[in-house]
Order: structure tokens, then C-alpha cells, then sequence
């Protein structure tokens, strides 16, 4: 990606946060049963929906990757777990300020949606020892796609059956028997998830742009290391570890 | 449950928000901490090419057979 691609993408994400957060607080009607704490909705979902997107994009690409043997799929798998996992702690921890703010508890363990994302997350917390605990870059990469589509296909799976569980207390904005979300609060949330949308993909850009250069780093210092028969080149830097 | 409801919520929804602006800028403090590192290992090894192109252009260093044939 070029860096004008990235400038513009940067920008975007800008303004449509911005314009999202700013609506959502200012112009989208107050909601008669929560009041003004509801307005973490629109920061809250749009986390969580990009997050499980991403999750899932994540399989995807390690599917790519078994596929196709690029170790470009294993870098973007990589990265959209990794970006989700951090969205995901931001999920979290705003979905606990309005459980507080709601039901007056930072956590309520009988509510299906809360737990099945919180094990989720775990789920991809394990991604990182599993990934690092495999020292061939080979290995590592295709047992890492496997995780990367497994729990990928598990994100779907969980959240089709939060929807059909029974106990249902968490708010059930869309596609609601009772009409869902109003037309104000549906647009401002959009811009909201658009937003949030545009600044994964930012982030994934700039994480692989980082990527990309830390081992082209190192595949210069290899070069060089060769080149100069394990002599002064080699001595004066300390190895690092290959960009994951 | 509802007992521990607060009656104003204002602070939590600051929270919140709040709370992501400051995740936001720590991992972009991050991936820019990153990039700095980037662009210094990249100063260190221009440096290095340098160093090998003048110690196989220096009369006196000719003779030494390391990182003169650097095609980097």
C-alpha cells in the first residue's frame, strides 16, 4: 500500500470517528429506557463488531495460507487476530463500564453475551503462546493458520448460539420484534461502525507496513552478514529475532 | 440488581469514551516506537554499507578481504 493510500485511509478514519462519535452523542436521540449511558453503545458494539469480523478475516486469510503456502496470508492472519484481540480488550473493558453503569456490576457472569465473547477473547489469547511456542517459522505458520480458521469458524458458531439461547437480558437492537433501532440512532451508529471499521484497517495497514520493513531489516542484515563473512557487519549488530 | 444503579451516567460514558482515545494513542504510541526502531537499524546498516564501501576504496584497507564484494 502506498503511503497516499494510507494517508487517505488514515483521514477517512478520522473524519468518520469523529463525525460518528460526535453524532452519536449530539444529535442521536436520548434512549427512553437507558438515558444518556446508552450513547456507549455506539462505541461499544462497533468495537465488538469489528473485532469478531476481524477474527474471523483472520481465519480466512490462514486458510489462504494453507492454500496457497504465501507467507504473506500467515502475516495477515497474524495481524487481523492481533488487532482484534486489541479491539477486544477495548470491548471488554467498555462493555464493563456499561454493565456498571446499567446494572450497577462490572460483570454479570448469567449473561450469555458477555461470556461468550469473554471466551472468545480467551480463546484468542492463547493464539500468541501457541504461535511462539513453535520455533520453525514453517511449523509455526501452518499451525497457526489451522488455530486462525478453527477459531475463526468458531466465532460464527458462538454467536448463532448466543442468539437462539434463551435467557436473553443483554439489548437486542437489531432485527428486534419490537423494530429495532430508530432511524437517527441506526445512522449514527453507522457512521460509528464505519469509523471503527476504517481504523482496523488502518491499524492492519500500518502494523504490516511495519512487518514488511522489520524483515526487509533483516534480510539486509543477513545480506550483509554473509557478504562480509561473519566479520565486523555481523559483530557490531545483535540478531533479531525475524519479523513475525 | 438494579439497586446499584447510578443515577448519573455521564461519568461512565466519559469513561469509556476516554478510556479508547488513551488505548488508541498507546498503540499508536507503540507502532511508532516500532517505526523509530526500524529507522534506526536502517541508519545502523546504511552506515555499515558506507563503512565497507570506504574501507575497500582506502588504499591501505584494499588488501582486506571482509565486505569489500558487498553488493548491498
Amino acid at each position: 500500500m502506498s503511503g497516499r493510500t494510507l494517508k487517505a485511509l488514515s483521514i477517512a478514519t478520522v473524519v468518520f470517528l469523529t463525525a460518528g462519535f460526535v453524532l452519536a452523542i449530539f444529535w442521536a436521540p436520548m434512549d427512553a429506557d437507558q438515558g444518556f449511558k446508552q450513547k456507549i453503545f455506539y462505541l461499544h458494539v462497533p468495537l465488538a463488531i469489528v473485532a469478531l469480523i476481524g477474527f474471523v478475516a483472520g481465519g480466512i486469510e490462514g486458510f489462504r495460507h494453507l492454500r496457497s503456502g504465501d507467507r504473506k496470508h500467515d502475516a495477515n492472519s497474524y495481524v487481523y487476530i492481533h488487532l482484534s484481540v486489541v479491539f477486544g480488550v477495548a470491548v471488554l473493558v467498555t462493555g464493563a463500564i456499561w454493565a456498571k453503569a446499567s446494572w450497577g456490576h462490572w460483570w454479570v457472569w448469567d449473561e450469555p453475551t458477555l461470556v461468550s465473547f469473554l471466551i472468545v477473547f480467551l480463546l484468542y489469547c492463547t493464539y500468541y503462546p501457541f504461535r511462539y511456542a513453535i520455533e520453525d517459522r514453517d511449523r509455526q505458520a501452518r499451525y497457526a493458520s489451522v488455530f486462525a480458521i478453527t477459531a475463526g469458524a468458531f466465532v460464527p458458531l458462538n454467536f448463532l448460539a448466543v442468539r437462539m439461547a434463551e435467557t436473553l437480558i443483554h439489548p437486542r437492537v437489531f432485527a428486534s420484534s419490537s423494530g429495532g433501532l430508530p432511524g437517527t440512532m441506526m445512522f449514527a451508529f453507522l457512521v460509528c461502525l464505519v469509523g471503527m471499521g476504517l481504523l482496523w484497517l488502518t491499524l492492519v495497514k500500518v502494523e504490516l507496513a511495519g512487518k514488511q520493513a522489520s524483515g526487509q531489516v533483516s534480510r539486509l542484515r543477513r545480506a550483509l552478514s554473509a557478504d562480509g563473512g561473519g566479520g565486523s557487519v555481523s559483530g557490531r549488530i545483535a540478531p533479531e529475532m525475524e519479523a513475525s | 440488581m438494579f439497586e446499584n444503579v447510578p443515577t448519573d451516567s455521564t461519568g461512565y460514558v466519559l469513561a469509556a469514551y476516554i478510556f479508547f482515545l488513551l488505548m488508541l494513542l498507546i498503540y499508536i504510541g507503540i507502532l511508532g516506537a516500532k517505526f523509530v526502531r526500524i529507522s534506526r537499524e536502517i541508519g545502523q546498516l546504511t552506515d555499515e554499507v558506507e563503512a565497507g564501501k570506504v574501507d575497500a576504496g582506502s588504499p591501505g584497507k584494499a588488501a582486506e578481504p571482509v565486505r569489500e564484494e558487498s553488493s548491498v
